[in-house]
C-alpha cells in the first residue's frame, strides 16, 4: 500500500485515525498500531508479516534477556544472536543472489564456468528499514541507551509503524520511546493541524514534483544509449531531483502522519541540494541512515579517534556498506565508494576545498552528486558508462522528449531543491487556521487528479 | 559505555516540536458549531474537486496535448463508421497518447496510394496489434516497420482497431483498408472472441450483402460526449487492486455472470462449433484479401497462458473469465491452441503464409501486460518473428512486381 495510493489515503488511514483515536489505553493503541502495521505491510504479500513478526518476536525477547541477565556473556549472546538472525535474514533475501551471481562472474573471469544455481526468493519490501529498526533496539539496549520494553504490544507497534515501516525514516526506538509510553494520554488536536500540513506538504513533493519528473526522465533513461550529451545532463538532473522529492516527499508524510498518530518522528532531509560538501551533504541526505551508520559502525569501528589512516578506512568501510545496504548491486556499491572517496578528500583537503566562495563550491559540489546518482541510477555498468560518456564527451542522439514541459518542471524542482524551503522550515512557527484548510485541499486535490492519471511511480526507496 | 557520541534526542527533532496549542475560543451554540463545520467541509470538498479537475486537465494539457476544455472519450475520439456501418479510425483522431494519421490507422501520415516500387504491408488485427501497453512508437506494427527498414521501400501501416473481430474485420477489409493497396496483410486474430454463444449464430443476411464502399459522411461510432469530469474518469481508468483482492472480485464478477445458468452452459472443452465458425470467418477473410491481389500472413494469437494452464496462469485466465464467463480457465487456453492448429491447417491446405507466434511466444509472462495484450519487450518479440516470415514475401512480391489488385 502506497501512502499516494486511493486506498490507503480514503480507507486505510480514515478508518486506522478514527479507531486509534477511538481507542483510550494506550495497549489498546499500540496493538492497534501493531494491526494496522500488519495490514499495511502484508497488502503487498501477506507472507511477508511472518518475516516481520519473527524478526520483532527475536529482538523481543532479546530485550527480555537484557532486562533479566546481567552478566556479560549472557548479554553478548542477546546482543549477537538477535543481530546474526536479523542479518542472515537481510542476506538471505536481499544479497543471496547477488552473491551468488558475483562468485559464477569472478569464477568465469578464471576460466572456471560455475553453476550457480538463481534461487527464486521475493525481496520482501522493507526489509532493510525494519531490520535496522529492530538491529538498532538491540544495540542500543546492549548499551543501555534505553530500557527494554517489557510491552510486546509497544515493540511491535514501534517495528510495524506503517508510517516510517517500508521506506523509512529509520526511527531508534529511543527517538519515540517517550511518545509511545504517553499514548495513552496523547491529544488527538495537538498535532493534527502539523501533521495534515506535513503529510500534504509530502504529497506535493512527490506526486506533483517526483512523479512529473520520472514521466520525462523514465522514458529517456530507460533508452540511455540513444541520449544525446543535453539529453544525458538533463536526464541525470532530473532523476536528481526526482530522487530527492521522492524520498524527501515520503519522509515528510511518514513525519505528518506520525503527528497525526501523536508520535514525533525525526526528519530525514534537510535541504540537501544546499550543501556545499560531501560532509555537509549527508548531514542533510537521509539523515536516519547516515547518522545509523556513524553511531552504529563508524564510530564502534573508531570514528576518527585511531588516526588518519584508520579514519580513513572506517570513512570509506561505512559508506561502502551504506551503498550495499541501498541494494544488492555492484553499481550501488561503487556509488557508496564514490561518496567514501569524496569524504575523504574532503576529510584531507578540505581546507582548500573551504577557500572556493560558496556559490563554486555549492554547484561543484552539485555537479559530483549528479556523478553519483549516475551509479545510483544504472541498472549496470554498462549503463552507467554510456550516461558519464554520453554527458563527459560531445554525443549526438536524442533529447528528453516533450522538452518544454520537462524544462519548467525541471528548474521549478531545481528552484525548490537549492533555494526554496523544505518542511521543517516552512512549518517552523504553524498553527493550524481554517484558511490553510483550503490550501490543503486543493493540493489535495490536484495530487490527486495527478495520481489518477496513471503516472505515480511506488516509492523509489522502497526497493531499498 | 560512551554515550556521549550519541546524538541528543533534539538533533532528530524538527523544529516544530514546541507547536504552540490552540488558544480555546468562547463556545457558542452546538448547532451553530454543526453547521459551521458541515459548511467548512463541503466547502472544502469543493475545492478539492475543483483543483482536482483544473489538475487533470491541465496534466493532460501538458504531457498529451489535450486541449484544456476538450472531453475526450476512446470510442468517439479514435473510431467512427460510415452509412455502412462499417467501423474505421478517425481520421487524425487522438485519445490521450493514441494519436492516428489523416485515414484513422495508428501509423506515420500515409498517402493512399503507395509510391510506386514500394511494397505496402498491413497488420490487421484488435488491441493486441493496435497497441495497448506499448509504450508509442513500441507497438508491433511500429516495431516491424523498424524491423523492415533495411527492406528499401517497404512501408507498413497499423490497419488494427481495438476490440474488432474477424467478422468485423471482413467489411472493414472490404469498405476500407483494401483501398490503400498492401500487397501483403499481416493478420493476427483474436479466436477468444469466439468463446460466446453469440459468436456462432450466422451473419444476418441483409448484413452480409450489404454493400461495402458506400459513400457518405462518418458518423461517430457513439454519441459526443458532453462536458464529463476527467478527474472522474482518471479515478475510474487507474483504480487497480493487488492482486489478492483482485482475485475475489473476479471471482465473484464471473459468479454473478454465470448465477442460474444451467451446467451445460459452460464450455468445459474448446467448442467445435465455435472453432468452425472461427476458421469459416478467417477463410472468408483470407479469400476476400487473396482476391485483391494481397498475400496474407496469418498468425497464430499468442497468450501468455500456458495448455494447460500454471498456477501462475490462473489469475490472468480468470480475469479474462470476467468477460468470457462461459469458458473454463483450461478451456481458454485449449481453444486458443485448437485455432492455433485450425490456422495452420487452413494454411497449409490453402497455401498460405503462416506464422505460428503461439508456439513461439505461448507462456513467455515477461512479454506481456495480461493474457494477450503484449508490452514492449513482447511486441518487440513478435515484431522481429513476423519481420522474419515477411522479409522474403517482400522479395518474391517485388520480384514478381504484380499489380496489387
Amino acid at each position: 500500500m502506497l501512502f499516494n495510493s486511493y486506498v490507503f489515503l480514503f480507507a486505510f488511514l480514515p478508518v486506522t485515525y478514527a479507531v486509534f483515536w477511538w481507542l483510550r489505553h494506550a495497549s489498546a493503541r499500540y496493538i492497534w498500531l501493531a494491526l494496522t502495521g500488519y495490514v499495511f505491510y502484508g497488502y503487498w504479500d501477506p507472507r511477508f508479516c511472518l518475516l516481520m513478526a519473527f524478526t520483532t518476536m527475536v529482538s523481543f525477547t532479546a530485550g527480555l534477556g537484557f532486562r533479566r541477565y546481567s552478566s556479560p556473556w549472557a548479554r553478548r549472546l542477546c546482543l549477537l544472536v538477535p543481530i546474526t538472525l536479523d542479518l542472515l535474514l537481510l542476506g538471505f533475501f536481499k544479497y543471496a543472489n547477488f552473491v551468488l551471481t558475483s562468485f559464477q562472474d569472478t569464477a568465469g573471469l578464471f576460466g572456471w564456468q560455475a553453476e550457480v544455481p538463481v534461487l527464486r526468493v521475493i525481496l520482501p519490501i522493507g526489509i532493510s528499514f525494519y531490520t535496522f529498526h529492530t538491529i538498532t533496539y538491540i544495540v542500543d539496549c546492549y548499551r543501555g541507551v534505553i530500557q527494554p520494553t517489557k510491552n510486546i504490544f509497544e515493540f511491535a507497534a514501534y517495528v510495524s509503524l506503517f508510517s516510517q515501516l517500508v521506506a523509512g525514516p529509520i526511527v531508534r526506538f529511543r527517538q519515540i520511546e517517550q511518545d509511545l509510553e504517553s499514548l495513552g494520554e496523547a491529544d488527538r488536536t495537538r498535532w493534527l493541524g502539523l501533521g495534515i500540513a506535513y503529510f500534504i506538504w509530502g504529497l506535493c513533493e512527490k506526486v506533483l514534483v517526483a512523479d512529473n519528473l520520472a514521466a520525462f526522465v523514465d522514458p529517456a533513461l530507460t533508452d540511455s544509449a540513444a541520449l544525446s550529451t543535453a539529453g544525458a545532463w538533463l536526464a541525470m538532473l532530473g532523476y536528481t531531483f526526482q530522487l530527492y522529492f521522492d524520498f524527501c516527499g515520503y519522509s515528510d508524510m511518514a513525519l505528518g502522519l506520525g503527528y497525526m498518530f501523536g508520535l514525533r518522528i525525526p526528519i530525514n532531509f534537510n535541504s540537501p541540494y544546499k550543501a556545499l560538501d560531501p560532509s555537509d551533504f549527508w548531514k542533510r541526505w537521509h539523515i536516519s541512515l547516515s547518522s545509523c551508520l556513524r553511531d552504529y559502525l563508524y564510530i564502534p569501528l573508531g570514528g576518527n579517534r585511531s588516526g588518519e589512516w584508520a579514519t580513513c578506512r572506517n570513512l570509506l568501510l561505512t559508506m561502502l556498506i551504506g551503498g550495499l545496504w541501498h541494494g544488492a548491486s555492484w553499481t550501488f556499491i561503487v556509488w557508496g565508494a564514490y561518496h567514501g572517496l569524496l569524504l575523504l578528500a574532503h576529510h584531507c583537503y578540505g581546507k582548500l576545498w573551504d577557500v572556493l566562495p560558496g556559490l563554486v563550491r555549492h554547484l561543484l559540489f552539485f555537479v559530483l552528486i549528479v556523478v553519483g546518482w549516475v551509479f545510483f541510477r544504472a541498472t549496470d555498468f554498462s549503463m552507467a558508462m554510456t550516461l558519464l560518456s554520453a554527458m563527459f564527451t560531445p554525443t549526438p542522439g536524442i533529447m528528453v522528449a516533450n522538452l518544454q514541459v520537462f524544462l519548467v518542471v525541471l528548474v521549478g524542482a531545481a528552484w525548490w531543491a537549492t533555494s526554496g524551503p523544505n518542511a521543517q522550515t516552512a512549518l517552523a512557527e504553524f498553527s493550524w487556521k481554517p484558511a490553510h484548510g483550503f490550501v490543503c485541499a486543493s493540493v489535495f486535490g490536484i495530487s490527486l487528479a495527478i495520481m489518477a492519471g496513471g503516472r505515480n511511480s511506488p516509492f523509489l526507496y522502497f526497493q531499498f | 559505555m560512551n554515550t556521549a557520541v550519541l546524538p541528543s534526542r533534539a538533533e532528530f527533532l524538527p523544529a516544530t516540536q514546541a507547536c504552540p496549542q490552540p488558544t480555546p475560543r468562547p463556545q457558542r451554540p452546538r448547532g451553530y458549531r454543526r453547521v459551521r463545520s458541515a459548511a467548512y467541509f463541503s466547502a472544502l470538498f469543493l475545492i478539492a474537486f475543483v483543483a482536482a479537475e483544473i489538475g487533470a486537465r491541465v496534466d493532460d494539457w501538458a504531457h498529451d496535448g489535450v486541449p484544456p476544455l476538450a472531453n475526450p472519450s476512446p470510442a468517439y475520439d479514435l473510431q467512427v463508421q460510415n452509412a455502412d456501418g462499417i467501423v474505421r479510425g478517425r481520421p487524425n483522431g487522438r485519445y490521450k497518447r493514441w494519436q492516428l494519421n489523416e485515414h484513422g490507422f495508428r501509423s506515420p501520415p500515409m498517402s493512399q496510394e503507395p509510391a510506386p516500387g514500394r511494397v505496402r504491408v498491413a497488420v490487421l488485427g484488435a488491441s493486441e496489434t493496435f497497441g495497448l501497453y506499448e509504450s508509442n512508437g513500441a507497438e508491433m506494427p511500429a516495431q516491424l516497420a523498424r524491423e523492415l527498414q533495411d527492406e528499401t521501400s517497404v512501408e507498413v501501416f497499423n490497419a488494427s482497431i481495438t476490440g474488432m473481430t474477424v467478422r468485423s474485420m471482413l467489411p472493414y477489409w472490404e469498405g476500407w483498408v483494401s483501398d490503400f493497396r498492401p500487397r501483403i496483410v499481416v493478420l493476427y486474430a483474436s479466436p477468444l472472441f469466439y468463446l460466446r454463444d453469440s459468436a456462432i449464430k450466422p451473419i444476418p443476411e441483409s448484413v452480409a450483402a450489404a454493400p461495402r464502399k458506400s459513400e457518405g459522411e462518418l458518423r461517430p461510432v457513439v454519441a459526443e460526449p458532453g462536458l464529463n469530469s476527467r478527474f472522474v474518469s482518471r479515478l475510474k481508468d487507474s483504480y487497480h487492486f493487488p492482486d489478492w483482492i483482485q482475485r475475489h472480485r473476479n471471482r465473484w464478477e464471473i459468479e454473478r455472470l454465470s448465477q442460474d445458468k444451467p451446467a451445460d452452459w459452460y464450455y468445459r472443452s474448446a467448442p467445435a462449433a465455435n472453432l468452425a465458425r472461427f476458421r469459416a470467418d478467417i477463410d472468408a477473410l483470407t479469400q476476400a484479401i487473396r482476391a485483391s491481389g494481397a498475400e496474407v500472413v496469418v498468425v497464430t494469437h499468442a497468450v501468455r497462458a500456458e495448455s494447460p494452464p500454471r498456477p501462475d496462469d490462473l489469475d490472468d485466465l480468470q480475469s479474462m473469465r470476467t468477460h468470457l464467463p462461459q469458458a473454463t480457465p483450461e478451456t481458454l487456453v485449449a481453444f486458443n491452441q485448437e485455432a492455433s492448429a485450425a490456422l495452420l491447417d487452413m494454411c497449409r491446405e490453402n497455401g498460405m503464409p503462416s506464422l505460428d507466434a503461439a508456439a513461439a511466444l505461448n507462456g513467455k509472462r515477461e512479454l506481456y501486460g495480461d493474457l494477450v495484450h503484449f508490452n514492449d519487450a513482447g511486441a518487440s518479440a513478435l515484431a522481429r518473428l513476423v519481420a522474419e516470415r515477411v522479409r522474403p514475401l517482400v522479395q518474391e512480391t517485388r520480384a514478381a512486381a504484380k499489380p496489387s489488385r
